[in-house]
């Protein structure tokens, strides 16, 4: 009996302990209100038997109702499981009495005999409206004269207008700038068609909330309806001077007006009437200087800029060959994580390296981009041995700091066995021989022999030695030649001279011999006549007199081409010459005609050897 | 007299002593990569010893791997000077030149004109010259040959060799002093600023024509002044300070 007891205690604790764990009481109420304008402010707890909820003294506030609770539960079956869901809210109405930011304690509420306290409130109190006090301190809420007044008026720029916030306008590339477009309004109001400008130049962001809120929000003395249309990160993609164009927006907005517009009959009062007046907003361009990244880049910088840190893990770091290993790189950070490029692991040749898989896990905020990246890379070693993966080195630019940073991960050393059978044969097999990869390219290496070292340059080419080797050479050659030459054209001369001459001393013969003709002396006229033909011949036919015969003057001269007639006419007058010599008185007509004779046939021989 | 002679002796023994030295200190830094050591001492040979091939290819090299690239630049080119034919010279010049900015495609030349060049380069005017005084010779003996062999088969070989060898003894006597001039001349520089803009005239009101970088070959063609008119490869030419290039 005891003993269900303890058991029965102890089921209870475990059950309220899981009950406390669950227990959430949260309190609720707007940022910012206006002064005098009553609000709501909700207390909610998960829990159907919450008791006793204490609101703390809240002096600056006056409650005009409240609490009303009102709760609710929902049980659901999904899949034989049961899950059950229950709530309670407390709603309170207050009112502010005064300016300020204020904080609402946390109020305190019993759950199965345990307190638990909500989280505190702060609640901005904004001034109540100069122009239109009334309008939200009246206690009915309702609209107020002076609005009506505006009715049919054009609804001023300073009650309805947009803004373009930047969070700044000068930044690094790549940097962000926060953009926010929001519309500040005193009515009730609805778009019809939003057109943003391009932003051309930037890399955008779009991180608007889903659903709009208004909030309220007091510019210039005034409380507006502030609604936030847009809020964008802007990367800047290009460095200089960049214009962000206006934004254009319809608006439509609803106005009380009078019907009839005369004078004020009493069913105003209760037949208020609306009109619909469409508005245009738009906001001014703005400019943007975007400054260049700082010169001294490191070498491995990339384009990242922002705040990241970088780690790098392997799955294995043995395994055989032909299996795979994943090297994974986490770059984690706030900044352009979307636009970086993956960094570069330099597996070792023989590595085959598959493209990376980038995984990216990135959040737009108001604070920037953050999260990771994740780039994973598969390699498979198709050889057994021991390689090193090297470190992978990633550079940043902290715009914060104005500097540029480097990480870099470990490297991993990798333990490759001999891969299972069918493996083997790569690295065995040669009958499928790789071509030669060619790993990198480096200069020769130095000349380490000793080499001889000179300080003046000397030219071999139109030296001295140069010249003398052309001259010397060339002297030689013409001395050779010359005193070779001189012996052959000797020889030569001699007997071209003689042949020249030959005519000469054949007429002076001649000329002697017509002398004697006419002194009629017969002995010396055929004597000189007989000279004047054995002379000619010799120094024609370039044969010494004491050679010539009657044989080879014929063969000469024939050779040189005379005809035969000629021949038989030197015979003739030879014949005549020698004959006469012995013979008895001659007429002197024969002696004439024998002179003849050989004055014609020499200068039909001249004819015939100048041809 | 003989004490002179010993001394002279000894001072001459230290002197190469220590430029052997220096050379092997030089290749032993470079060897432990103190690139920078080794181009201090390379250059100091430079200053003290006189100038070769082979040490200016090493300073190229030592200047290469400590990434003073114009530098790399100016020294292989003043070896390949001295030296044209040497191909180490010209792989490690290709090489520096992949690092700089600069990407200029010379303008086309004449095919037979670039194939002359290429045997030019093939070796150095002295070279060259000791080839034309060979070639002389065999002309000479060609001539003799021809004049005084009494055979008309000799005769004709003789001619049309004489000929032959005479044309090219022509050719290289050319070639002897092509080379020579590229030595004396030393029009070419390597631009040494990291860019250097190029002024249309020899002020710097100048308008400019094109930036040039670091590692860039021009060959040098005016001057006004401390302004020299320089001239690329691709033909554009314009001037710029004396101080941003450096001669070969």
């Amino acid at each position: 009996m005891r003993r269900l007891n303890i058991l029965i205690a102890l089921f209870f604790a475990v059950v309220s302990v899981v009950h406390a764990e669950n227990i959430q009481f949260t309190a609720k109420a707007p940022g910012a209100v206006a002064k005098g304008e009553q609000f709501q402010l909700v207390y909610s707890v998960n829990s159907d038997n919450a008791r006793d909820i204490r609101m703390p003294s809240i002096g600056n506030f006056d409650v005009i109702f409240g609490p009303s609770a009102s709760s609710y539960s929902s049980t659901q079956y999904i899949n034989g499981k049961m899950s059950r869901e229950v709530a309670t809210s407390y709603t309170f109405i207050l009112i502010a009495k005064k300016e300020g930011t204020f904080t609402i304690p946390a109020a305190t509420v019993t759950v199965g005999g345990t307190k638990y306290s909500s989280n505190a409130v702060s609640v901005r109190v904004l001034p109540a409206d100069k122009s239109s006090g009334q309008q939200a301190a009246a206690q009915g809420g309702r609209a107020s004269t002076s609005t009506t007044t505006e009715s049919g008026a054009k609804i001023s720029n300073q009650n309805f207008f947009v803004r373009l916030n930047l969070s700044t306008k000068k930044i690094y590339e790549q940097q962000y700038i926060q953009a926010t477009f929001k519309v500040y309004s005193r009515y009730d109001f609805d778009f019809e068609n939003e057109k943003y400008p391009e932003f051309e130049g930037f890399m955008v962001e779009d991180y608007t909330p889903k659903t709009r809120q208004l909030t309220l929000e007091t510019v210039n003395g005034q409380t507006y309806r502030v609604g936030v249309l847009r809020q964008l990160l802007l990367f800047p993609q290009r460095t200089g001077t960049i214009k962000i164009g206006g934004c254009k927006l319809n608006a439509v907005v609803r106005i009380q007006s009078r019907a009839g517009g005369g004078g004020r009959s009493i069913f105003d009062d209760f037949f208020e009437t609306y009109q619909d007046v469409r508005k245009v907003l738009t906001t001014e361009p703005v400019t943007v200087e975007v400054l260049p990244l700082p010169a001294n880049k490191p070498a491995t910088f990339n384009g990242a800029v922002g705040n990241f840190n970088i780690t790098s893990s392997i799955n294995r770091q043995h395994l055989k060959a032909n299996e795979s290993v994943t090297v994974k790189v986490v770059i984690s950070g706030n900044g352009n994580l979307k636009l970086l490029k993956n960094p570069e692991i330099k597996f070792p040749a023989d590595f085959e390296v598959y493209d990376p898989k980038v995984t990216n896990n990135i959040k737009t905020t108001a604070a920037g981009t953050v999260g990771s990246k994740v780039i994973e890379y598969l390699a498979i070693p198709r050889f057994q041995g021991k390689y090193t993966i090297p470190r992978v080195t990633f550079s940043y630019f902290d715009p914060n700091s104005r500097t540029y940073k480097t990480h870099q991960t470990q490297s991993f050393d990798l333990q490759v066995d001999k891969g299972v059978s069918g493996s083997q044969n790569i690295s065995a097999d040669y009958t499928s021989k790789e071509s030669l990869k060619l790993l990198g390219q480096d200069i020769s290496f130095i000349k380490t022999e000793k080499f001889v070292l000179s300080k003046e340059k000397n030219y071999f080419f139109g030296s001295a030695l140069y010249w003398l080797l052309y001259i010397l050479p060339l002297l030689a050659f013409i001395v050779v030649f010359v005193i070779f030459r001189k012996n052959a054209q000797e020889n030569a001369n001699l007997a071209f001279m003689r042949t020249k001459k030959a005519n000469k001393v054949a007429e002076k013969r001649l000329k002697l011999a017509a002398k004697y003709l006419k002194e009629n002396k017969k002995d010396d006229f055929y004597d000189e006549v007989l000279k004047a033909s054995w002379g000619y011949l010799s120094d024609k036919l370039n044969i010494p007199v004491s050679a010539l015969n009657r044989d080879n003057i014929e063969s000469e001269l024939i050779k040189y081409g005379a005809a035969e007639e000629v021949v038989k006419t030197f015979h003739e007058i030879l014949d005549t010459c020698e004959f006469a010599r012995y013979a008895p008185v001659q007429s002197s007509g024969e002696m004439h005609q024998t002179y003849e004779k050989t004055v014609d046939v020499i200068g039909a021989m001249e004819k015939i050897i100048k041809k | 007299m003989k004490k002179i002679l010993i001394i002279c002796l000894v001072l001459m023994a230290t002197v190469s002593l220590k430029a052997e030295d220096l050379q092997k200190e030089a290749a032993s830094a470079y060897i432990r990569k103190n690139y920078q050591t080794a181009a201090q001492l390379y250059e100091k040979l430079l200053s003290e010893q006189g100038e070769s091939a082979e040490l200016y290819y090493n300073l190229g090299n030592a200047y290469y791997k400590a990434d003073m690239i114009p530098s790399a630049l100016l020294n292989y080119e003043r070896a390949l000077l001295l030296s044209p034919g040497d191909d180490d010279i010209r792989r490690n010049l290709e090489i520096a030149r992949m690092k700089t900015v600069d990407k200029i495609t010379p303008i086309d030349r004449f095919l037979l004109g670039e194939w002359v060049r290429s045997i030019q380069m093939q070796a150095g005017s002295n070279g060259w010259a000791k080839t034309s005084v060979a070639l002389f010779l065999l002309f000479i003996g060609a001539l003799s040959l021809y004049f005084f062999a009494g055979r008309v088969w000799l005769k004709k070989i003789s001619f049309f060799a004489g000929i032959a060898v005479f044309f090219m003894c022509i050719l290289t006597n050319y070639f002897a002093y092509a080379q020579k001039k590229r030595l004396t001349d030393r029009d070419q520089a390597i631009v040494f600023s990291p860019s250097v803009v190029v002024k249309s005239t020899p002020d710097n009101s100048g308008t400019d024509l094109f930036v040039v970088h670091q590692g860039t070959k021009v060959s040098l063609k005016d001057k006004v002044g401390d302004w020299t008119r320089i001239q690329l490869e691709d033909g554009n030419n314009g001037w710029v300070k004396e101080d941003t290039f450096k001669q070969i």
